[in-house]
């Protein structure tokens, strides 16, 4: 019986990584077929549910609130597409106008689509002539935060005490999560989950990973409350699916999952949900992942290596797995970064790899979560 | 900013419901060309994905969420348009005449596509295709172009800086390399001061501590074309072993090494040490001069497949290049080599004034 579970893991390994080499070698040299539907009625598309209500003629006229709807479609879809169009919007103003609404506007597309150099220059500029604008500081933490600069975090989120106190509240409880304080991030987060604004609900979500990272059983109900706080956000929605698939529920995960989605993150997690449980189009979605990534790299962008690195996990390549979570590791450094570069470096039998992760730890005061 | 309220909530959400950055399949779009060798013109076919289509031109008419090939056909003279608009096909300065075929779709791992076929009479073959489609309104949009020609494919990438392919048929690599060394010795401007010291004495020898006239202006071209051949030899060498990657000199010493190399041949000329075998003052100096050749050589990137025939075909175009040179100022400077005065008013000077120059150019190269 172990046999046959252990060969049934090798071969599913194994066509995972021959699909990754041949994602990597016939990227291009097998387009896909050309053909002509039989009739009208051939669904060939569903229009992705991020595009409801997408005003481009708006935007680019500069309309009033074009720009903050765009956003908040762009934020709550993550969708690559949208982000491109709202780019070349903010491409096209001037590079130095001193609008703080502008700079703030480049500065968030900037560290949603990685571009975190870009966007830290950009809040610097703004704060060097505004340093009371709560927006920048609350965005600067949290770029710290994702790059693992957790003292700059905590100044940021000290200079917000005065100006946005629930924002000041929100960034030391995530500061605390990260630094491993779990019980002081619980308690932090337990006085903002009061009412619906967007503070109460990302509190919420934090406080659903905070358990789920602490195997704490209230996590899925966490989970459940966030996503339905934010219908049609894709954080509270992977974050759950993650949740679910970790804890041996890789089916429930596919049941919240859809089915085709644009942004790759949900795309990768259908797929390590359908491996997991074996369903029949797991390998069709693991194929779909992997050309997807030859594609992005044909095109000239790199694919997010955490994701990558999953991957690569997926079908045992652990020396790539490693490589790629040291990769992401280098740029973003938020709580699952770190716990995948801890995962690749077990798998591939590395401890090694893990001291700059310690020494990182060390210098930003990052202890072992209690209960973790 | 009229929406600057409402703005401002929106950041304090967006910061807060940013808990995790996104990186996310973009938009691609995947142009085939084919072209046969001698034709003009050729024959395209663009994949837009549905999803930009759909951004663009709203196919999904019912607005159910759902787009049906009868929906996607419907717009087919939409989409053709759409997708000409976006590509400008020229030959020579003039627009080529673009004709659409039948729409047909494609399954990409990101999405179906739209396959829209398009057929480029031009007047001739030296086709040129401006790619605009969806660059103005997605900075992340790219196109993989695929050309095909002769059962060879090449794949290049356009985006919103590179805009543009020439889709004539390349040079082969030895004409292509012979003129980049010729190209390279008319721009190179220190390899060209350290040749017209040379060139300025070639009209004399040094007999009895002075210079003296050396004879007709073939003579004065042989001693030239010996110089110039010896110090194509010699950078053949380090050029060779440095684009083998065999040697890897600093490329900073070797730039001024250059020029001091134009220091002391014009110097040379001024008070003169190698008064006899010039050829061999080319040499030597040639030898560094080369290893500046290979840096130039190393941008251009050697083909794999045709490393000798490049590096042959380049130092051939370098030795064409100096020749050129030397034969348009060797007339002139046999000419006025015939004024008495030629060695004290213009010899010296002007290899002073090399020297001067040559001087420059090694302090900014030590100090830059």
């Amino acid at each position: 019986m172990r046999s046959t579970a252990c060969w049934a893991v090798r071969k599913t390994a194994a066509s995972i990584a021959a699909l990754l080499l041949l994602g990597a070698s016939l990227a291009h040299a097998t387009a896909p077929p050309i053909f002509v539907p039989a009739d009208d009625s051939v669904v060939l598309a569903r229009v992705p549910q991020s595009f409801g209500g997408w005003q481009q003629d708006q935007l680019t006229s500069g309309a009033p609130g074009a720009l903050s709807a765009a956003m908040a479609q762009v934020s709550r879809s993550g969708d690559a597409r949208l982000a491109g169009r709202l780019q070349k919007h903010l491409d096209g103003l001037p590079a130095d106008t001193m609008d703080a609404d502008v700079i703030l506007a480049r500065a968030w597309l900037a560290q949603h689509q990685h571009r975190f150099d870009d966007s830290r220059q950009q809040l610097d500029r703004l704060l060097a002539g505004q340093p009371g604008n709560d927006n920048a500081l609350a965005m600067r933490a949290h770029l710290s935060l994702t790059q693992g600069r957790l003292r700059d975090a905590q100044k940021d989120c000290a200079a917000l005490l005065f100006i946005e106190p629930r924002q000041a509240t929100l960034c030391a409880g995530r500061l605390a999560g990260r630094r491993g304080d779990w019980d002081a991030a619980e308690r932090v987060l337990s006085r903002l989950q009061v009412g619906d604004d967007a503070v109460a609900r990302d509190a919420r979500l934090l406080s659903a990973e905070l358990a789920g990272a602490r195997g704490d059983a209230v996590a899925g109900e966490r989970f459940t409350a966030a996503r339905a706080a934010a219908p049609g956000d894709w954080r509270p929605l992977l974050a759950h699916a993650r949740w679910l698939r970790r804890n041996g529920r890789a089916s429930d995960a596919l049941a919240i999952l859809p089915q085709d989605s644009t942004h790759d993150g949900l795309a990768l997690e259908r797929a390590m949900a359908a491996a997991a449980v074996k369903a029949p189009d797991a390998q069709r979605l693991l194929s779909r992942l992997v050309a997807r990534y030859a594609a992005a790299r044909q095109a000239g962008a790199n694919p997010e290596s955490r994701d990558e690195s999953e991957l690569a996990l997926l079908a045992g390549d652990s020396v790539r797995a490693l490589e790629l979570a040291k990769e992401n590791f280098a740029t973003q450094r938020d709580m699952e970064d770190v716990e995948l570069l801890e995962r690749a470096a077990a798998v591939a039998q590395r401890p090694d790899a893990l001291v700059m992760l310690r020494e990182w730890e060390r210098l930003e005061g990052v202890r072992q979560p209690a209960g973790g | 900013m009229a929406d600057s309220r409402f703005l401002h909530a929106l950041f304090l959400l967006l910061c807060a419901l940013a808990p995790h950055s996104a990186a996310h399949s973009l938009s691609v779009a995947y142009l085939h060309v084919d072209q046969a060798s001698g034709s003009n013109g050729a024959t395209l076919t663009l994949d837009v994905a549905l999803a930009d289509l759909e951004l663009e031109l709203g196919i999904d008419a019912d607005g159910n969420g759902a787009i049906t090939w009868g929906e996607l056909r419907g717009r087919s003279a939409d989409v053709a348009e759409f997708i000409r608009s976006g590509l400008k096909i020229e030959a020579g300065g003039s627009p080529c005449r673009v004709s659409a075929g039948a729409l047909a779709v494609r399954e990409y791992a990101d999405g179906m596509y739209a396959h829209q076929p398009l057929i480029a009479a031009c007047s001739s073959d030296d086709v040129t295709l401006a790619y605009d489609l969806l660059l103005d309104r997605d900075a992340q949009h790219r196109a993989i172009l695929v050309i095909g020609r002769d059962g060879k494919t090449t794949t290049s990438v356009l985006d919103a800086n590179h805009r543009t392919a020439n889709l004539a048929a390349p040079r082969g690599t030895f004409e292509s390399f012979a003129r980049e060394g010729v190209h390279h010795i008319l721009i190179g401007y220190d390899h060209l001061a350290f040749l017209a010291s040379l060139l300025l004495a070639v009209a004399f020898v040094r007999r009895d501590g002075r210079w003296q006239r050396a004879g007709s202006l073939w003579q004065s071209f042989r001693r030239a074309a010996i110089i110039v051949t010896a110090f194509t030899v010699a950078h053949s060498v380090t050029l060779s072993l440095a684009a083998l990657g065999l040697v890897s000199p600093a490329g900073r010493a070797v730039e001024a090494l250059i020029a001091l190399s134009v220091v002391l041949a014009a110097l040379n000329n001024v008070f003169p040490v190698v008064v006899r075998r010039l050829w061999l003052l080319a040499m030597g100096f040639g030898l560094v001069h080369g290893f500046g050749f290979a840096g130039a050589l190393g941008e251009l990137g050697i083909p794999r497949d045709a490393r000798l025939t490049a590096l042959f075909a380049f130092n051939v175009g370098v030795e064409l290049g100096q020749l050129a040179v030397a034969a348009v100022a060797l007339p002139v400077i046999h000419a006025l080599s015939g004024w008495r005065h030629y060695v004290r008013w213009l010899m010296i000077p002007l290899s002073l004034l090399i020297a001067l120059l040559g001087a420059w150019w090694f302090f900014d190269r030590i100090t830059g």
